[in-house]
């Protein structure tokens, strides 16, 4: 664990608020995207930044320091993305099916994108991708997004997902080779 | 070496098997395996390519803003030698050695029920009052928004950033007590929050455009107007 973070870790057991904030500083754009990632949608990842805090602050003292400090934050973040998408789930089989403009509301694009020209022609492509993203399993997008854009390690995935490390492992396989199936009529000639 | 499995050349990717070099070996000589894996690294290439909204450095700040009340309100001055879990536990047991001692003092009978509580009806009426204030704010602060100029942004930032703290709240409460449409509407108006808290000035006709094409004012009004009239309605029948 990197020693400021224990250092910022102690005070805010012992009760310092401004040890916690050096914490919620170095940590919440990481933190938001990995939400992000997990949740396709700025609002939602904006809720699980707020409460993947809250909830580190509340069960800080039961941090043991065996992971670092991030694998443990990313573990917090992790789970209640995956309740959310749950809990989004839920709710999308009680309502009618969405159209397809509706349908790309759970991974929208990023408002801060670039000019409408640049949007426009890779918006086709993102699309794609997106939707590939959505037919994961919520346990292999979660085991897909912590090896390929946060760069974990196995037993860090499986450590963060509460599954062995072969489980990790095969998640990962059956994401990859999901996004393949997906993506293979555009791999070669468009992407 | 013998062709290596899909799972194979995906952890090979990684990094993550323990023969990578037995596995280079066998990419350099096998040109079904190197276009099998030319076309993993191509997918996963592509997925790199996802954009993710940007953050500033000062997220970390406003994060921090968002959340210190709740923390600050929960913990300010909590002494170390005294966690909140020993505090429950010291709790619990004063309360039943009162329990006891009284049980012990009074022959048995039911009492009846003096117990102080919120009825259901309070809360829900406390809960209208809140939502209907939270609503009227946030209107005021979107027409703000709307009639303010690029040089000026920052204090329409800065209520958009108050107000997107209670929204969550607000919105997680409307999703708990199974109510879609404030939900909806709450959802709607995080958005719109969340982008004029972080929006730059150049941003702002963008962000009018946004209000106007999801028509969020006037969704706004109308909930309000529903809830002020709920509120009435609730008043007039319990004061009957």
């Amino acid at each position: 664990m990197n020693d400021s973070d224990s250092v910022a870790i102690e005070r805010a057991v012992a009760g310092d608020g401004d040890g916690f904030k050096v914490l919620v500083e170095r940590y919440s754009r990481l933190v938001f995207r990995l939400a992000y990632r997990m949740t396709g949608n700025e609002s939602e990842a904006e809720d699980v930044v707020q409460e993947t805090f809250l909830r580190a602050y509340r069960s800080l003292s039961s941090y043991d320091g065996r992971s670092s400090f991030s694998t443990w934050l990313y573990r917090i973040a992790t789970n209640y993305s995956l309740d959310l998408i749950a809990k989004r789930n839920r709710r999308a089989e009680l309502q009618p099916p969405l159209d397809d403009e509706h349908a790309d509301r759970q991974w929208e694009t990023p408002s801060s994108a670039p000019g409408p020209d640049r949007l426009a022609a890779s918006s086709q492509i993102h699309r794609r991708i997106r939707n590939a993203m959505s037919l994961l399993s919520a346990q292999e997008r979660s085991a897909f997004v912590l090896r390929h854009f946060e760069e974990l390690s196995v037993e860090e995935i499986s450590d963060s997902l509460g599954i062995g490390p072969s489980a990790a492992r095969h998640c990962i396989f059956r994401a990859v080779q999901k996004l393949r199936r997906s993506l293979a009529p555009y791999v070669s000639s468009e992407l | 070496m013998t062709h290596p499995t899909d799972e194979q050349l995906i952890l090979y990717f990684y990094g993550e098997t323990g023969d990578s070099r037995a596995i280079a070996d066998h990419l350099a000589g096998c040109p079904a395996c190197r276009e099998d894996f030319a076309l993993i690294q191509q997918t996963l290439n592509a997925v790199d390519g996802l954009p993710v909204p940007e953050r500033g450095p000062e997220y970390g700040e406003q994060v921090w803003r968002r959340i210190a009340p709740q923390i600050r309100s929960r913990f300010r001055f909590w002494p170390a030698w005294l966690p909140p879990q020993r505090l429950a536990a010291a709790g619990a047991m004063a309360c039943l050695l009162v329990v006891a001692f009284l049980l012990g003092r009074r022959p048995f009978q039911t009492p009846p029920d003096t117990t102080a509580r919120v009825s259901p009806a309070i809360q829900s009426r406390l809960l209208l009052v809140d939502l209907a204030d939270h609503i009227e704010r946030s209107e005021i602060a979107l027409v703000q928004l709307a009639n303010s100029g690029e040089n000026d942004l920052q204090p329409d930032r800065a209520r958009a950033e108050d107000l997107l703290a209670e929204n969550r709240l607000y919105r997680q409460t409307a999703r708990m007590n199974g109510q879609p449409s404030v939900e909806d509407l709450l959802t709607d108006l995080e958005q719109i929050l969340t982008e004029v808290s972080n929006a730059a000035p150049n941003e702002l006709p963008q962000l009018k455009r946004r209000m106007v094409e999801q028509d969020i004012l006037f969704k706004l009004r109308i909930v309000d107007s529903q809830l002020r009239e709920r509120r009435i309605r609730t008043l007039a029948a319990s004061s009957n």
